[in-house]
């Protein structure tokens, strides 16, 4: 030893890092460079221990891993044991996994796809239920709404608003917002139907809207007196300016100009979640969009109001003021005193999860019902694996290896898996949110949703595949139980050896396809259902072009005449059958109703008198494929001037003449008035706000005597039946646009379709279940399927040595095969019945998504049943085969 | 199995100095070896690593010393050349040699210039 002792920490380092065979020759070598070095520059062979050290220490901890691997051995110290056993087990598992490829590459693929899945589903629900908009501090903000009887009514008028403003401390900045919609047109480009909101000057800055570029609107711009500015949507500002910095470029909205100054970041799109809005006007500069007086009418109720809590204010004491400032406001002005009630603003004012809470949450069921059926899948691939394993396993614990270490050797590799999938699966999550969120529809309407992969989709996999992972643990170590350790001499696979366990994960798997196949079954049924319901009219061949005389600037009074010449001008182009214009789109979830005395009728104390009414032009019911029951159609004498009639449906000529002669019969709107309108036609009952609603009382009134803003116009086209003639509907619709620009190019058109589009759009909702709930359970019946095939497998591996002697004893091919079919067949059939029970189930939780079909329609019963039984058959066959081709010699020489 | 390893750069730097060293080869004097002849510091980590790759591969075998009073009384690992180890030698000295054959070390990337 040399006088200059070694540094004892460089030495501990190398100690500890090191393999433990290589210590004592690595740490003699350093010595000895040590030493020879130590006695020329003391310093010097300091510096260059350690400089060994620290270039040696990440390889010498590869290098004891590395060992390990190699010859797995118990390590002295406890830390060391745990890392070393960990690294062994990573290390054990991928050699597990390698040596049955197939098997380990479905078991992964299976927890992938049910992970990816759950990933998905939660991100979406999450983007839709619960995530806030993106603003500052969205949970300090609070909703403003005024309690109407049973409803939460959130309308204000401009001036209650600059009172409230003005006039209450405890809320830090009050804004308000409200939806409007108006065209946006640059340069030379078409007039562009499209969603904004007009909003207070503070609201930018008070909210703490993201910006993408340019400047947010403030109070300056909301002044009368200040240029008309607009900020536009991130999307809005790629589209039309090409991503150009915002310096104040001209766009028409509503052929008003406007200077951009700002663009909003691409994850806001307007204060309801899953709005699409595209731009953002002062209040003082709506008018163009929102009508000229906005400003100054007490009674027009149109704002949102939301606010920013004072720092230290409770929500209680802020409400109490606000309802005294409106109290105190509303004694002056004479209005209706209705209490305030404050809710929390974080999602705005949205209702988008009034709308989709009940089918994500049934998703999100089904979903989780996918990831168990995964989860049984992949244990029982270890089940397999593990009865494999018996014997290792036994002679383990012959020679001391205590039963949780026994455990681990069975979980690892599960949970290897699952870590894999869980990456996997984020991976496929984001590959497919796109699509995913487009299948979401709002009021059938397709929806923004911020579904941007984050550090909680993260979270929410590692949260997902933590559950799996334990439940495949769970799984494995009751086999462990099952008796998996008996006895060393009784661990020798044999063909005694019934998979007890096994087969019952596979009921279970096949139980629970059974019962989102059902379900599936069901909403697809409901879709088709609801796609060939009747609904009163022809939907085939028809094209809707939706008009605005408001976004054209026309007055009221000169819109019938419009119409009319919209109308002649479609019916003259070849190939029409039918021209005519309504008021309101039909399907479209609104339309207008009026209260109305039925002269000769007495309505029950209760009885609603109010009823939807629909403004139509002569030609509107041939256009629509709707006959005439009774009386006449709309025709030119039915004109302003004239004496006002309506055409009523079946069912409300039903309950009003119940004797009939309806024809004839007299009604009024005013109850201060004569019975003056005449009832000259009858049509049969028609859908008017949704396919799935039931028949209710309606009529229609001449558009001529009933002037409004916009029209819808309807257009048959003859010369084909069903699909083709949408088709041919479909293809018109430009000609259409060129005709109604033609007679007056200022008149937008806001939507243009097929009314087979329009039914598409209605039951998006069914549509968006019934896609997803396929597509779950379509995974769900392929894992089932695959853990069929597994199980069926390995008990015809298990069973080569009774295969061979059957054989052997004159057993032909086609007997063995029915064999194995008819043992996968009946695992197949145990699980369709008990599947069947929880199907039931199913159904009736999906009561309140289904149309036309039972929850427990025997129909889709049977459907289900024979698709997982053609599964069971697909995936026994294999096995089957492969059993029939067993070699009686090689088998029985196998023992 | 299949197609035969290719021995990398360092690895036959580790051979060439077992070859040399002959019966004196264990750590230290492997790496005064390398050191002394490349002129590049070597971490004795990272001479144990490929060492312990050589030895997986059947090129070189090891022996513990019985401990000797240096070194504190630890023992040496020696190292020796295995047939193997040495038919990787030829083939990659071969290889190299048929690859450098016509070629001037002088005028390398010279030709550009």
């Amino acid at each position: 030893m040399t006088i200059f002792p070694p540094p004892r920490f460089a030495i501990w380092l190398h100690e500890r890092s090191l393999p433990r065979d290589d210590r004592e020759a690595v740490i003699g070598d350093l010595l000895e460079g040590y030493a020879r070095r130590a006695t020329r520059d003391p310093a010097g062979a300091r510096r260059w221990i350690w400089s060994q050290t620290v270039r040696s220490l990440p390889l010498n901890v590869y290098r004891q891993w590395r060992s390990r691997i190699d010859r797995p051995e118990i390590a002295t110290s406890r830390g060391g044991r745990i890392v070393n056993g960990i690294a062994s087990d990573i290390r054990f598992a991928v050699r597990l996994l390698k040596r049955q490829p197939t098997t380990s590459m479905v078991a992964l693929a299976s927890l992938t796809a049910a992970l990816g899945l759950n990933v998905l589903l939660v991100t979406l629900a999450d983007a839709a239920l619960v995530r806030p908009l993106p603003l500052r501090s969205p949970r300090d903000l609070v909703l403003v709404l005024l309690q109407r009887e049973t409803n939460l009514m959130h309308n204000f008028s401009y001036p209650d608003y600059v009172d409230l403003r003005d006039r209450a401390h405890s809320v830090e900045a009050l804004t308000a917002y409200a939806g409007i919609s108006g065209t946006v047109q640059s340069g030379a480009g078409p007039a562009q139907p499209s969603d904004g909101e007009a909003v207070s000057g503070n609201f930018f800055a008070a909210l703490g809207v993201p910006m993408r570029a340019g400047r947010a609107l403030d109070e300056s711009d909301d002044r009368a007196e200040s240029p008309r500015a607009v900020v536009i949507s991130e999307g809005l500002w790629h589209e039309r300016l090409a991503g150009a910095p915002p310096s104040g470029q001209a766009l028409l909205l509503n052929g008003e100009p406007y200077s951009v100054v700002g663009v909003a970041d691409g994850r806001f799109s307007g204060m309801q979640i899953g709005q699409r809005a595209k731009f953002w006007v002062a209040m003082a500069h709506a008018a163009p969009v929102a009508g000229g007086d906005h400003l100054a009418k007490r009674n027009m109720s149109w704002l949102t109001l939301l606010g920013r809590l004072r720092p230290g204010v409770a929500r209680q004491a802020a409400r109490d003021e606000l309802d005294a400032v409106l109290r105190s406001m509303r004694k002056d002005s004479g209005g209706d005193i209705e209490p305030v009630v404050l809710q929390a603003g974080a999602r705005g004012d949205s209702t988008i999860s009034a709308q989709l809470s009940t089918p994500l949450s049934l998703l999100l069921l089904a979903g989780g019902v996918v990831l168990l059926v995964a989860c049984l899948n992949v244990a029982n691939l270890q089940l397999a694996r593990t009865a494999d394993r018996r014997h290792e396993l036994a002679v383990r614990a012959a020679l001391g290896a205590r039963r949780t270490q026994l455990l681990r050797l069975v979980a690892v590799d599960g949970l290897l898996l699952t870590c894999v999938a869980a990456a996997a699966g984020v991976a496929i999550a984001v590959w497919l949110q796109d699509a995913a969120v487009s299948l979401i529809a709002f009021y059938g309407q397709p929806v923004a949703l911020d579904v941007s992969v984050d550090l909680r989709t993260v979270a929410v996999a590692a949260a997902l595949a933590s559950v799996a992972a334990i439940a495949i643990a769970a799984l494995a170590a009751l086999s462990l139980s099952f008796g998996g350790t008996a006895s060393l001499s009784a661990s020798r696979p044999t063909s005694r050896t019934r998979p007890a366990a096994q087969r019952a994960l596979v009921v279970l798997q096949i139980a629970l396809s059974m019962a989102l196949v059902t379900g599936a079954v069901l909403l697809a049924r409901t879709v088709d259902r609801l796609r060939h319901a009747d609904l009163g009219f022809d939907p085939n061949g028809v094209a809707v072009v939706q008009l605005s005389t408001e976004q054209g600037r026309m007055p009221r009074s000169r819109t019938p005449a419009y119409f009319d010449d919209v109308v002649r001008a479609a019916a003259a182009l070849p190939g029409v059958a039918g021209a005519g214009v309504s008021h309101v789109m039909p399907l479209d979830f609104g339309g207008s109703r009026t209260s109305l005395d039925v002269q000769g009728y007495t309505p029950a104390a209760d009885e609603e008198m109010e009823l939807n009414f629909t403004r139509v032009t002569p030609g509107y019911f041939a256009a629509m494929g709707i006959p005439l029951l009774q009386g006449r159609d709309f025709d030119e004498r039915d004109r302003d001037g004239q004496p006002e009639r309506v055409i009523v449906n079946a069912t409300m000529a039903r309950r009003y003449w119940p004797a009939g002669g309806a024809v004839g019969g007299r009604l009024r709107f005013n109850p201060k008035e004569p019975f003056a309108v005449e009832v000259v036609g009858v049509v049969p009952d028609v859908h008017y706000r949704m396919v799935r609603e039931s028949a209710q009382p309606s009529f229609y009134v001449p558009f001529a005597q009933s002037p409004y803003d916009a029209g819808v116009l309807h257009v048959r086209f003859a010369n084909a039946s069903g699909g083709a003639a949408t088709a041919i509907a479909a293809a018109r619709i430009e000609e259409l646009r060129r005709v109604v620009a033609a007679i007056n190019p200022a008149v937008p058109v806001t939507r243009a379709h097929t009314l087979r589009d329009q039914i598409e759009r209605n039951i998006a909702d069914e549509r968006m279940a019934s896609a997803i709930g396929v597509s779950l359970a379509a995974v769900a019946l392929l894992l089932a399927a695959a853990g069929l095939y597994a199980t069926m497998a390995f008990v015809v591996g298990r069973r080569t040595r009774e295969i061979g002697v059957r054989m052997a004893i004159g057993a032909r091919a086609l007997e063995v095969r029915a064999l194995v079919l008819r043992e996968g067949l009946m695992l197949a059939a145990t699980g369709v019945v008990v599947g069947g029970a929880l199907a039931i189930g199913v159904g009736r939780s999906l009561e309140s998504l289904l149309y036309g079909v039972g929850s427990r329609d025997l129909i889709s019963l049977i459907a289900a049943a024979a698709v997982l039984t053609a599964a069971a058959v697909l995936a026994s066959w294999i096995p089957a085969r492969r059993a029939s081709r067993v070699d009686p010699v090689v088998a029985l020489r196998d023992e | 199995m299949g197609k035969v390893e290719a021995l990398g750069g360092f690895e036959q730097i580790v051979l060439l100095a077992i070859v040399r060293l002959s019966d004196a080869a264990y750590g230290s004097t492997i790496r005064d070896e390398i050191e002394e002849r490349t002129a590049r510091s070597v971490a004795i980590g990272a001479l144990y690593t490929a060492l312990d790759r050589l030895e997986r591969k059947g090129y070189v075998s090891s022996v513990m010393s019985d401990p000797t009073p240096q070194r504190g009384g630890r023992a040496k690992r020696y190292y020796r050349l295995r047939p193997a180890g040495a038919a990787a030698l030829r083939r990659s000295h071969e290889a190299l040699t048929s690859m450098w054959a016509g070629i001037e070390v002088e005028g390398l990337g010279r030709t550009r210039s």
